[in-house]
């Protein structure tokens, strides 16, 4: 006997009520159960939904869908990590390294053309950190609206704008701001490093914000097809 | 894995090897196929085996086709070039590990 779209619904609602936020992940878990359910009803059946419920969902253990949802965070966590390193050692191959290259010196001769001057290093820091959270906070805004919308999250998505451990590149600006800024005696190796960091910490946040996101939609919508990328 | 810790660190090649096997296949399939290969010997539990599936997919090993089934979404995992030469590297591996498993506890003495 296959389950009713009711049951399915119900199936899709239990899931939330145990902590599977994510459509994708609920979809999997969902059709898991039904399945489940429908073989303890061949040698069961005077079991009721409830029932068979509950037996099923018995056999993922004392914490329930948690480890499956840590696991799979854990696994997207990796997966946009290589995704981000893919697109980042393009910038070290040719062609593009003329690109990264002649950032490193422009920015080398930038800061000596206005004499290190503390209020334009600060500026160039901001803006490096500015950019990209302002986008993160409109794309993080549109994503709430279309979950307002459609009630489906999907978990990779949220990726794009927590950005998995490289979240924590946002903090190396932050301290050459506190290192730098004031610093009227730059040495070479001060100039040398702060143009380095601000390329690299600059081509992280354009790869994060401005490359991988429609690549990461485009990923979700092969697998979900009923996925609207907006 | 319910019934031996000694299977724990096979389960992906045993996922990767059905799905060689198979063409592709869905969660539970995966969960009652092992079953019915090892005449219920070997239980894949769900805890064990989404995490496995996932972390295979991340790594590229894996891809995903996702249909309706009456009314349910299905996701089907199938191997993807990458996940097929991974398939051979570990069988040759596991093969390995259970042949010096054998020789470690069965060893042919000898005199000479």
């Amino acid at each position: 006997m296959q389950l009713t779209k009711e049951q399915i619904e119900n199936l899709y609602k239990f899931t939330r009520q145990h902590y599977v936020a994510w459509y994708d992940l609920q979809s999997e878990l969902v059709d898991h159960l039904a399945n489940d359910i429908e073989q303890i009803w061949k040698t069961k059946p005077n079991l009721s939904f409830e029932q068979a419920k509950i037996k099923s969902f018995k056999k993922f253990g004392v914490f329930g869908f948690m480890d499956v949802v840590e696991k799979r965070q854990k696994a997207l966590g990796k997966k946009y990590s290589k995704l981000i390193w893919k697109e980042f050692k393009q910038f070290f191959t040719i062609p593009k390294i003329i690109f990264t290259i002649s950032l490193f010196f422009a920015i080398l001769f930038f800061i000596r053309l206005v004499n290190y001057n503390s209020f334009v290093i600060f500026t160039m820091l901001v803006g490096l950190i500015g950019f990209p959270i302002i986008a993160l906070f409109i794309t993080r805004k549109k994503q709430k609206e279309k979950f307002k919308e459609t009630k489906k999250k999907y978990m990779f998505e949220e990726y794009i704008t927590n950005l998995g451990k490289f979240a924590s590149v946002f903090q190396i600006p932050f301290q050459i701001l506190i290192h730098y800024a004031d610093n009227e005696n730059w040495t070479l190796n001060m100039e040398l490093f702060f143009s380095f960091t601000f390329v690299i910490c600059g081509l992280l946040f354009y790869i994060s914000v401005s490359i991988l996101p429609p690549k990461i939609r485009a990923i979700i919508a092969k697998e979900h097809p009923e996925y609207q990328i907006s | 894995m319910a019934n031996s810790k000694l299977y724990k660190g096979s389960l992906q090649t045993i996922i990767l090897n059905l799905l060689e096997q198979n063409d592709k296949m869905y969660g539970y399939e995966i969960t009652q196929k092992v079953k019915q290969i090892t005449n219920g010997e070997l239980k894949i539990t769900e805890g064990a085996l989404y995490p496995a599936l996932h972390k295979l997919e991340a790594e590229g090993f894996l891809d995903v086709e996702i249909i309706n089934f009456g009314n349910r979404m299905r996701k089907y995992y199938k191997l993807t070039e990458q996940g097929e030469t991974e398939n051979v590297n570990r069988l040759v591996e596991l093969q390995e590990f259970i042949k010096n498993m054998q020789i470690m506890v069965n060893p042919k003495f000898s005199l000479e």
